[in-house]
Order: structure tokens, then sequence, then C-alpha cells
């Protein structure tokens, strides 16, 4: 048992070593730059397959060690001149998105490189055996070694930080960005050599992890989200923070999956513990997190001389404010949606395309969960990056309950609604606490939690989820079976939620929704309790989202963990942006684009993400606010007559007298 | 060696500087005098590259520097001790004084980290203390002694002494007379005018963003009147 | 004077090893016009945000009308009737100048939780941020977005948006900041206006401004109390000169 124990204990400091190199480049990004990288995973992933096959090629495993580090720093360097130096100064959201157009494009580029088969990374034979460490204890050579070569990497990047001239610059520019330029330091190569020490770590990991790992592209992803849990923990801009959040979020994950069942067999049924202990071990980390957010929402070790100004009201997300191109279009093109909408079923019968109909369906469920997203992203400015954690809470309320014999839509889908509801509350309490890029990472990890939490509901299909029994009956009146009922209910809903949202944006809420956007702290100033707003905004987005569940359980006649994935919380994110943030039609075309452009780009080629990612890429530079912005009619309050019947809500609330 | 002709500035839509004209010679110390709210802060950023002009051109020792980025304008041999310090809170005294160390100017006689201690002795026992821990006027000397450690030909001082308790300002007008009299070119920001009086060979008053009066410490100490109107003082 | 409305006792607010507001006492009383001066970095910004809520002291306390609010937060204090404005404008570039001041009328009538009205119909909000933007001579650029103002027009309309509300207490943190010289008459004008009606702390460095204005001087210098009192006084009192104004009799 102790034995066991001990060398649990070095898995857990194995896994946080890989960890705190993922973590490292990341924290050093963020704190100097104000970056947020989402593609760091990819990099990882790149680190690994391009060190296994020159280490395969050369048959040196030192070889490809160095060869993992170099390539990884120039692509580093490379990405940071084509790309991310771009972003240094756009908002939050243009850099999640374009990082996670890096992240299509660049794991679809390896797919199509070294295939879809995962690549097997060989322990080098000098490595191959075992140690023991205890007498009777063996533990494999290779892992102890990957715990020595991460602290010798953590160490050497301690001298570099701590005590040569180039650390001292990066410290100082991370706290006074002016002043060091001013005393004639070229910043922007500080910022280029810093994302390329911060790829070469990620390369490194993904190396010496590639053994015990699978190479696969995507193989980064997972390993990218525990990073960030690492750096939210640890205190973003923070080394010394990563390190030791890496170190207590590795051992708490290994010691939690371990053990937790065998601690839970002492108060709980073996049968209960059975359950619920691997669903909570794989979502110990993120309760931690959880919990030291709570209390120190600054993380542990908060980055020492890190007092950044407040950021100025972000307007640029919003679209620009002149008229767009199709602007005279825009009347007859909501018409044409609306009678495209409303006509499908009907031609798709006469077509004989059946299949037209689904199609039509999930377009609306997803412009419904885009929707809801859009009410806390457009209109609050809350960059909410797990959103679709409630699509899978109200398609497993539904699942769950089909599975106990309860069928009837009337008490599946209220009850998905607040349950998601409930759960947002509960949830946004914290992630509410924070703000900016933290909390885009706490809502991607709260996500990621329960992504992890719904795998290990063993008895509703784990990881493979499971088909659901029997979609919602509504006693009569509606037959979901019937896809048209079914399509026709969905579309009502849309239209009822739709304009529900018209009216919010323009009533008392949704101005404090908008006020809260454009500048936070005058709002507090004037005397708005703006976090209660916040929550009220959060839960009825969540509820909302978990309607859209519901539909979607119903609509696939499945339910599993793949709706919370980080992925499909980054679908939605981009649903709304490419509609138009906070525009009344925004989500719902920026869903039928998206699936519509997934769908023709799938049914051209299987690598349709390299060419998605890189139309996301385009987006952030190019498509200011979004499609609705070809559509838009003039800036608010100057030249647009302003009548009952505009469909822009940025007029202003009042009406100059006639 | 400095330059300025007809150096306009503006933050977004408000005009701050219209029409500077300055010209500093080398081993000069110059001042540039006026009320709060007159540009004296906005012409020290033109000069150094962290406000862009509207109109004119500024050049240092017959290299145009306007319009370059901050980093090369520093290069060319200036150094800045902004307002309010702007040490770097997480970097040691030490560090502070070597990170950005360079020789832009001084290759017979440069200051060193010896040299910086022994013009602020102060600093001394704090050099491994967080200039984030020090008091106002230590983090002054530090920022002064960081601007030093660049061996520029031109030094910027912007309000060096304010905010600081009588006995530490004194420290530092003793240290900038030293400074002085190792021919460094001055050009300083200040309220004090009887010090600067004493420290400085010409004086330029800043009136609405714009140079309304140029002249010795002598013509500036002898005319109340000016000093009245233009420095409430 | 009236009554004290907003006093501190022993206010203290640590930033790293720096006591920025270093246990100040202060009142303010009712319809009083109080200025705060103090050189650069003194702390006077820091005093305004622990007054208005944005910072919370480390020690001390704040009270208003006797009740301590020390651990109130910003958006409560401003519903008890302290409004601010701050050292830059802090406006809503996107929205109408209207709009700007009807949302901080919004703020003090009743909650928001309405869903389904429109504000445009809502009169009384209209009605008032109408009147309030007629006073300040801003009624023309009613329905132009307030990014287009200009600078002392934003201004102006921050503290619009502040006394719409009709509050208790005015905290004003550098009303004219980076004003031009006519731009900065007219806030004088104004701001002499609204002495007596309202219980104002202005901090300000344009001395003139100060002295002309001010029923009392309270100057801060290294985040302590140097001097407090009515501005003849303040103005010859020796150790202001010496903190503030660089002092004579200061030797090499």
């Amino acid at each position: 048992m102790q034995l066991l124990f001990v060398e649990q204990l070095l898995n857990g400091v194995q896994l946080g070593v890989i960890l705190f190199l993922m973590a490292a480049g990341l924290t050093l990004t963020f704190g100097i730059m104000n970056l947020v990288n989402l593609a760091h995973g990819s990099l990882f992933m790149l680190g690994a397959y391009l060190g296994v096959v020159f280490a395969l090629v050369t048959g040196s495993f030192v070889a490809g060690f160095v060869a993992a580090g170099l390539a990884t720093f120039v692509i580093g360097l490379v990405l940071e001149r084509l790309v991310i130096r771009h972003l240094y100064a756009r908002s939050h959201l243009d850099q999640v998105m374009c990082t996670v157009g890096l992240v299509y494009v660049l794991n679809e580029a390896t797919r199509m490189v070294f295939g879809p088969e995962p690549l097997h990374a060989p322990i080098p034979a000098f490595l191959a055996g075992s140690v023991e460490l205890i007498p009777g204890a063996p533990y494999p050579a290779y892992r102890l070694a990957m715990i020595g070569a991460g602290l010798a990497i953590a160490g050497l990047l301690y001298v570099l930080i701590g005590r040569t001239r180039m650390g001292m610059l990066i410290r100082a520019g991370a706290s006074n960005r002016v002043m060091t330029s001013v005393l004639g330091v070229n910043i922007g190569a500080i910022y280029a050599v810093v994302f390329g020490i911060g790829a070469a770590l990620a390369g490194f990991a993904g190396y010496i992890a590639a053994p015990i790992l699978t190479v696969y592209p995507g193989m980064g992803d997972n390993v990218l989200i525990l990073a960030l849990v690492v750096l939210v923990v640890g205190g973003m801009g923070s080394v010394k923070g990563a390190f030791v959040a890496a170190l207590l979020v590795g051992v708490i994950d290994t010691i939690g999956r371990a053990y937790l069942k065998d601690l839970m067999a002492l108060v709980l049924s073996p049968v209960a513990a059975n359950t619920v202990a691997p669903a909570l071990a794989s979502m110990l980390i993120y309760i931690l997190m959880a919990v030291i957010l709570f209390f120190r929402p600054q993380g542990l070790i908060p980055a020492a001389g890190l007092r950044r100004p407040e950021a100025p009201p972000e307007a640029s997300d919003h679209g620009p404010t002149g008229p767009g191109v199709l602007a005279r279009w825009r009347v007859p093109a909501i018409g044409l949606l609306g009678g495209a909408f409303l006509l499908l079923p009907l031609v798709a019968g006469l077509a004989d395309q059946p299949f037209w109909v689904d199609m039509g369906l999930r377009v609306i469920i997803f412009a419904i969960a885009a929707l809801s997203l859009d009410l806390i992203l457009g209109q609050t400015g809350l960059v909410s990056f797990g959103h679709a954690l409630y699509l899978g809470i109200g398609a497993y309320v539904v699942g769950i309950l089909a599975d106990a014999g309860v069928e009837s839509g009337f008490v599946q889908w209220p009850l998905a609604m607040a349950i998601s509801a409930l759960l947002a509350a509960a949830l946004s309490m914290v992630a509410l606490r924070t703000s900016g890029t933290f909390f885009i990472m706490i809502t991607l990890a709260f996500a990621q939690m329960m992504f992890y939490g719904a795998s290990s509901l063993y008895d509703y299909g784990g990881d493979d989820g499971m088909h659901l029994a029997v979609r919602s009956t509504f006693g009569g009146l509606v037959d979901l079976y019937d896809s048209r009922q079914f399509y026709y209910l969905a579309l009502a809903m849309l239209v009822v939620l739709a304009g529900l949202n018209i009216r919010l944006a323009r009533a008392r809420f949704g101005t404090v929704l908008k006020g809260i956007r454009i500048n936070e702290r005058r709002m507090e100033a004037a005397g708005f309790p703006t976090f209660r707003y916040k929550l009220a905004a959060c839960v009825l987005s969540a509820a909302v989202c978990g309607l859209a569940g519901a539909m979607l359980a119903n609509a696939a006649e499945f339910v599993g963990p793949q709706y919370m994935d980080w992925t499909r919380s980054a679908e939605l994110m981009i649903m709304v942006v490419a509609g138009g943030l906070a525009t009344p039609f925004g989500a719902i075309i920026g869903a039928l684009a998206y699936l519509g452009i997934e769908k023709y780009l799938s049914d051209l080629t299987i690598h349709w993400r390299l060419g998605f990612g890189a139309l996301l890429i385009l987006l952030v530079f190019l498509g200011r606010g979004g499609l609705s912005a070809l559509f838009a009619p003039g800036p608010a309050g100057q030249t647009t007559p302003v009548h009952k019947g505009s469909f822009r809500w940025a007029r202003p609330f009042f009406r100059p007298r006639a | 060696m400095l330059e300025l002709r007809q150096v306009g500035a503006a933050y977004g839509s408000s005009r701050v500087l219209f029409g500077v004209d300055l010209a500093i010679a080398e081993g000069e110390v110059v001042t540039l005098l006026g009320r709060n709210g007159m540009g004296k802060t906005t012409t020290v950023n033109a000069i150094m590259g962290l406000v862009s002009l509207t109109q004119g051109d500024i050049r240092f020792r017959g290299t145009r520097i306007s319009g370059l980025p901050a980093y090369k304008v520093t290069r060319n041999g200036l150094a800045l001790v902004p307002e309010g310090r702007q040490v770097f809170p997480n970097l040691t005294v030490e560090e502070n004084l070597v990170a950005t160390a360079a020789n832009r100017g001084r290759a017979n006689s440069p200051w060193t980290l010896e040299a910086v201690y022994g013009l602020f002795p102060a600093l001394t026992p704090l050099a491994r203390r967080s200039a984030g821990l020090l008091s106002g006027g230590e983090q002054q000397m530090l920022s002064i002694g960081r601007a030093l450690m660049t061996n520029p030909r031109l030094l910027i001082l912007d309000e060096a002494t304010e905010g600081l308790a009588p006995r530490i300002r004194r420290e530092i007008w003793d240290a900038l007379v030293r400074i002085r009299e190792r021919g460094q070119s001055v050009l300083v920001i200040d309220k004090n005018i009887d010090m600067l009086c004493r420290f400085a060979d010409r004086h330029h008053i800043l009136e609405k963003g714009r140079i309304v009066w140029s002249g010795s410490s002598q013509d500036l100490m002898s005319d109340q009147a000016l000093r009245m109107r233009f420095l409430s003082a | 004077m009236g009554k004290t409305l907003l006093q501190t006792a022993g206010v203290t607010r640590r930033f790293g090893g720096l006591n920025a507001v270093d246990a100040v006492d202060f009142e303010l009383a009712a319809g009083e016009l109080v200025a705060v001066i103090g050189p650069n970095g003194a702390g006077k910004t820091t005093f305004v945000n622990l007054l208005s809520g944005a910072l919370r002291p480390d020690a001390g306390t704040v009270m208003f009308e006797g009740r301590d609010i020390s651990r109130l937060p910003m958006d409560a204090r401003a519903r008890l009737g302290i409004a601010r404005s701050f050292q830059v404008a802090s406006i809503f570039p996107e929205l109408s100048v209207l709009d700007n001041v009807a949302l901080a009328a919004q703020a003090h009538a009743g909650h928001s939780f309405h869903f389904w009205r429109e504000v445009a119909e809502e009169a009384p909000l209209r009605r008032k941020a109408q009147a309030q933007l007629a006073g300040l001579g801003l009624s023309e650029c009613a329905d132009r977005p307030a990014s287009q103002l200009s600078h002392g027009e934003k201004r102006l309309l921050e503290i619009a948006m502040a006394l719409v509300v009709e509050p208790r207490v005015l905290l004003l943190d550098e009303p004219m900041a980076g004003l031009g010289i006519a731009e900065a008459r007219r806030m004088i004008d104004f701001i002499t206006g609204l002495k007596g009606r309202f219980s104002i702390l202005l901090v300000e460095h344009d001395m003139e401004a100060v002295f002309s204005l001010a029923d009392r001087v309270f100057v801060l210098a290294s985040g302590a109390r140097v001097a407090d009192g009515p501005p003849e006084v303040v103005r010859a009192d020796p150790r202001v000169q010496l903190a503030y104004l660089g002092g004579e009799g200061e030797d090499l």
C-alpha cells in the first residue's frame, strides 16, 4: 500500500512536471504580452510529432529531444511573426477566436502530414528498465527520467528568468512595457523570444510525454486545458505559481484517481462509491480550482508587479458603426431568411430530400444555443468559453429522465432548463468573482469538469454516451418522431426566444447589460450592483441553452459528453462572433453560416478543418462585426430615422421628439 | 544637440502642444518651466517617441528622431527619468540598474554600478531588495540611477523631486549637481525655481503648448512679474 | 456649515510596502466644498477611491451620516448618494449623450430586472436626463454618440451622469484635467453654480481654481494630511509651501 502510494506520488509529480512545462509558456505569454494563447496545446503536439519522427529517423532519442525544442522554437517565432504579434492589442475574445483557428489549422495540418493513426513513440533502450527507488517498488526508469528532465528544464528556466539579463528584461517588460522601451529595449523582439521559449517548452513537454501518451493530432488539447487550470490556480503570469500549482494539480489528480474510491467506500456503500468516485476523481482538480478561486481570486501566488491598468472599454468587437454594404437589403434579407425557415419542410418534401429538415432542425437548435450565448458574450461582454456545458446538461437531463421512464417533455424540458440554471448560478458565483482572462479560463475549466464528470457516468454510457431511449412526449400535442412537427416546434421556440431577446435588449435589463459591457466601473459608480445583473444574465442564458440541449438530445436521439466538449463551446462562440455580437439575428445567421460552411467544406474534403481554421483567423482580422455588419443600418442616433420597427438595438433608448 | 522645431502633439482629440521650439547644446543644463497642464510632460513624451507629433520635427545630434519608436530614440543617447519614477517593482534594485544598462555616449568615463552607488549611498544596502518595497525617495534615486546606467548624452528629468520629503529632495539636488559636474547635459522639469536657477544655464517657460519665454537664470530671478504671470511664484 | 456628512477616521490604504493613504482624518459637511490638493503621488486619487468605494481601506473607517460604510462596495455607496467622476472621463462612448444620462438615472429608479418594457418608453427617466443636459448646456448634442463629444463636453457629461441622481456628496477627481482655458473656465463656472447645493470634494491641480472655489483646502502629501483649513490660511502655511510648492529656504 505504501509502496504503491510512493509510485502514485511519483506519477503525480511526473504529470505535474509536464503541466509545468506547458503552463510556464502560457503564463509567460500571458504575463508579458497579456495574450491568451489556446494554440499552445498544438505546439505540445508538434513537439511530440516532430521530435518522435526525428528520433525515429536518426535513431537517437536525444537528437529527437533537441529537434523537438528547436523546431517548436522556430515554429513559435514564425507564428508570432505571422499571427500572434497582431493579437497583442486585440481583445481577449479576438485572441481566443484566432488561436482556436490556429488549433484547427495546426491539428489538421498534422493529420494531413502524418495521417490520423496514432504514432508510436518508443521508449529509448537506455531508459527501458525500471529503478528500485525503494526496495521492492520498481519504478519505470523512463518516468523517472521525465521527472528529471522536466525539473532540469524548470531549473534552467528559473535561471534564465531569475539570473540573466534577458530574464530581467522579460520581467521588466511584464511590469512596465512603456518604461522598458523608453530605456532602449526593443520590446517586440522580447515578445517574440518569449513566445518562442514558451513554444519550445511546450515542444519539450510533448516530446518527453510522447512515449507514455498516444501521439495523435489533437493530443495537446486536453493537456492545454489542464495547463490552464494550473495557470488559474497558480496565478496568471507567475512562473513560481505555475510550478507550485502544476505539482499540486498533478499530484491531486493522480492520487485522487487512485484512492478516492477506497476513501469513499469508507463512508458510502461500495456500489455508491463505485459510481461516484470515478466521476468525482476526474472532477477533483476543477473543484480544487473553484475552491482556491473562491478564496483567492488572483490565484495562489499572483505575479509580483503586474498591476495592469484597467482595460479600456472594448467597443472594437461590436462592429463598425457605419451602415453595411448591403444595408438596403436588410429587410428583404430578413424576410428571405424567415421565409426560408418557414418553407423549408415544404421544399424538402417537394424535392424529396427529407434530410434537409433534419439539417434545418440542427441549425435552429444551434441558433437557440448561440442566441443564449450572445446574451452573455455579446450583450454583457463576458467571454464565456464553456457554454456548451449547458447544451450537455440539458441533453443529459432528458436522457437520464427518459432512461428512468419519465418521458413527458412537459417535465423533461423545464427541468433541463431549471437544472442548467441552477448549475449556472452555482458556477457563476465563482466565475464572476474573476474577470477578463481568468473568466475565460474558468468557464472553460468548469465545462471541462462537467465533461469529465459526464464521461464517468458509466451507467449512462460513460465516454461513449448513450442512445436516447425515447423522444420526449407532449401528451399527443406534438409528435417529435414526425420530423416536420419537431421542426416547427423548434422554429416556434426560436422565434419566441429571438423576439423575447429583442425586447429584453431594449428593456432596462438589456440596457444594464450593455452598460456593463461598455464600462462596468462606470455602472458601479452610477449605483448598479453589476454582479447581480451579470449573474442573472448567466443564469438566464444557461436555462435557454439547457432547452437547446434538451432539443438536441431529441433531434440526435443521443446523449453524450461530446456535447460539452470545449470545441463545441468554441463552435458556439464562433457562431455568435461570425453572425455579429449583440445583434438581433446575429446568432441565427451565425449558426446557419457555421453549419452551412461546415457541411459544404466537409463534403468537399476530409481536411475541412484546415480551411475552416484559416477562415476563422481571417474572420478575426477582417470580419469586424460579423455577417450582420453587412446589413447594419446607419450609426445610432445620427442619420437613421428611428422608428418602432427598427431592427437595430443600437438605436438610442430614447427617440428624439418628432 | 537636441532641437525641436514647431513641435505639435495631441492626445486623441485634445491638442496639447502648438509648435514648440527648443534647442539644447552639448553640455548644457536647461529647464522647462510652466504651470501644470501646460505641456511640459507632453514635450518630454514627444521627444522620447511616446506621443506622435501632429507637426514639426525633432533632431538629436543631426539625426531625425521624431517618428522613431521609443527604444530607437533612446538608443541615440537619451534617457528619461519619468514623472512618477516608474521603477520596475518586481525587480531588485540592482536588477533595475543592470537590466537596461548600456553605453550610449560616455566612452571615457561611463557610469557604472559603483559610480551610481557612490552617487546614492542609500541604495547600496538595498541592492537586493525589490524596488516595489522602496520608499518614494529611494525609488526616485533608483530611477535616476537607472537612467544614468544607460550613459546618455542627454538626461531628461521630469519632476524628479516632486512629492518627496525636504531632506530627500536635498539629497537628490546634491546628486544632480554632482551629475552636472561630470559634464552631463540635462533637461529638467521641476517646480522649485530657486533650485533650478542655481542648477541650470537656461530656462524655457511653456504656456498653453508654446514656449513663451527663454532666458538665463539671472533674467528669470530678476523678473518678478514674469514669474508671477507664468509660474505663480 | 451644516452637519458632517462624510467622514474618515484613520483611513489607510497600502500598495505593496507603501502607504498610499496614511491614517487620514477628514470631514465633509453638508453643502461644503472642500478641495483636496497635493503633489503627484500624494494619494489624492486613492483617497477618492476609498471614499467612493472603488477601494476598501486596509485600516480606519469611512462614515456616511454616522454610518460605517467602509465595507460597502461602490454601487451601494452610490445608491446612498455618493456620486463621483473619474480622473479620465468615464462615460459610455457607444451610447448617445442622452442615453448616458438616462442610464445613470436608471440606477436610482428602482431595480432594473425589467425584461419587457422598453426603456425608451420610460418618460420619467428621459425627462430627468433632458433636464440635466439642459442645465449643462448639452441639449443640442443629446442624440449624438457620446464618443463624438469634445474632451470638455465628455467631462461635463460625466458630471451630468453624477448629478442626475441628485447625490448628497459629489466627488470630483480632477475635473479640469486636460481642458483648454475656455473649457476650464466653463467647468469652474459650473462648479461654482453647484456650491451650496451639494457637498463637494474636489481634487484639483489648478491652484487658481482651488483657491477661488473652495471653502476649505485639505492638503495631502505622501498619503498623509499636511494641512486642513480655509484657503488663505493653507496658502500661507509654511508646511504646505514646503510639501507642495517646493518651498524656499532649501539649501544645497
